[in-house]
């Protein structure tokens, strides 16, 4: 242990976990820059003359099976692992010492202790992957529902109409979740954390966020954490960032949660989408925010690509 | 620099077979997912694009409503366990990245 210093590397996701959370962020993020103009059709005319109504249609159910493919991985890998003794599963599992360290960070956000050490995940980053498995499951089963009612020549039934709203909500919200969890854990080191492709954290960055984690896999090493700098620019960008997709989200739980009935149109297979948004001045404010929202996609898919040709030139 | 792996319990399969295995059954499960999907068209209602929208509804329009209600339950419980998690996230990322830190460096 005397040879350790805050710049040795631990091994924290595998290169199996490494590719699968790739292609599932692949995956995610390609079926939210086609499926933002299928459900918001007035706000994303230019990508849909660009690439075509039934190119984004055709990407977003093979997007769609991919999101299934990687989604079975998972709980494969997961089961396999369970049974087999590794810590995959038992990693992310909640447990009574996650209710411990929840009142723990509720005294340390008041001010009254430190910050309390954690397992490989947080408390919070728990509740973060749970929920998007709930996420990710509902997608994929209502996908396959919207997907089996497009396939018919028929007009949809009311329940359709109901899974098309679940679906196009969970989605939305899902894209607030995600795009705190690429502010806050990918893009929290400038212009990359490459923990996620690398799939190694330096043990000064380990021990700042996962003390326990670190004491109990690779024993108690004596370095210092390293201290997190402030950056103006990326706290200024997270703000604004949640503040366009706190308009757009709201926009859309109005529009579609609050309507007394399920929203208008005919079915999601026809060429023009239904008018999911209001018009005027605050029709012009969500297109902008959800023009926004798809450059932040399209650098996420961009920081994705860069992340990975880091790891493969690396490799090299 | 020195480079360690995390402790783990000698699992019975492999970290290359579980992924081997996982992903067999994940191409053959979505495969078979996609041909029954494929193949099985759900009995949908007629579309009448009128004042009340849809006919041949099996279930009264005041119990149609009152599932939705019921959904939008769920949904709004939902997001509010989202927000709620958004929101301890970012309070606690300002207090490591500032307050902490003392202020803006």
């Amino acid at each position: 242990m005397s040879t350790m210093t805050s710049e040795s590397t631990i091994l924290r996701f595998n290169a199996p976990q490494v590719y699968v959370h790739g292609l599932l962020a692949a995956s995610i993020l390609l079926l939210w820059v086609t499926g933002l103009p299928i459900t918001f059709h007035e706000s994303f005319t230019w990508l849909i003359g660009l690439v075509g109504y039934g190119n984004i249609v055709l990407l977003h159910v093979v997007s769609g099976v991919v999101l299934i493919l990687t989604g079975i991985f998972y709980g494969v890998y997961g089961f396999l692992g369970w049974i087999g003794g590794a810590n995959s599963l038992k990693n992310v599992l909640p447990g009574p010492s996650d209710v411990r360290e929840a009142i723990e960070h509720l005294k340390y956000l008041a001010g009254r202790r430190g910050q309390p050490a954690s397992g490989k995940y947080t408390f919070l980053q728990k509740a973060e992957i749970w929920i998007i498995v709930f996420e990710t499951t509902v997608m994929i089963v209502t996908g396959i529902v919207l997907y089996a009612g497009t396939l018919g020549n028929a007009s949809p039934a009311p329940a359709f109409l109901i899974t098309r709203d679940i679906h196009a909500i969970v989605a939305v919200t899902m894209l607030v979740g995600v795009t705190f969890h690429l502010f806050m854990t990918h893009a929290k080191e400038w212009p990359l954390d490459r923990s996620m492709f690398t799939g190694k954290v330096t043990l000064g960055q380990a021990c700042e966020e996962w003390q326990g984690w670190v004491e109990t896999s690779v024993g108690y090493v004596d370095v210092a954490c390293e201290e997190e700098s402030h950056s103006t620019a990326l706290t200024t960008s997270l703000i604004v960032g949640m503040i366009v997709f706190a308009v757009v989200w709201v926009g859309v739980i109005l529009e579609y949660v609050l309507s007394p009935v399920p929203t208008g149109g005919l079915s999601v297979a026809q060429d023009v989408a239904p008018h999911a948004l209001p018009g005027g001045l605050l029709g012009s404010i969500y297109t902008i925010g959800l023009n926004v929202v798809m450059l932040v996609i399209f650098a996420a898919i961009a920081a994705l690509i860069y992340g990975f040709y880091e790891r493969w030139s690396v490799a090299e | 620099m020195a480079e360690t792996t995390e402790k783990t319990h000698p699992a019975l399969l492999g970290e290359q077979y579980r992924a081997a295995v996982a992903m067999v059954v994940a191409l053959v499960v979505t495969f078979a997912v996609f041909i029954g999907v494929t193949g099985w068209h759900p009995s949908v209602t007629t579309w009448v694009p009128s004042a009340v929208g849809l006919v041949g509804l099996e279930v009264g329009y005041t119990t149609y409503n009152e599932l939705w209600l019921w959904v939008r339950l769920l949904l709004g419980a939902y997001i509010t366990v989202v927000l709620l998690i958004v929101t301890l996230q970012l309070i606690g990322t300002w207090r490591r990245l500032i307050a902490d830190a003392g202020g803006e460096s």
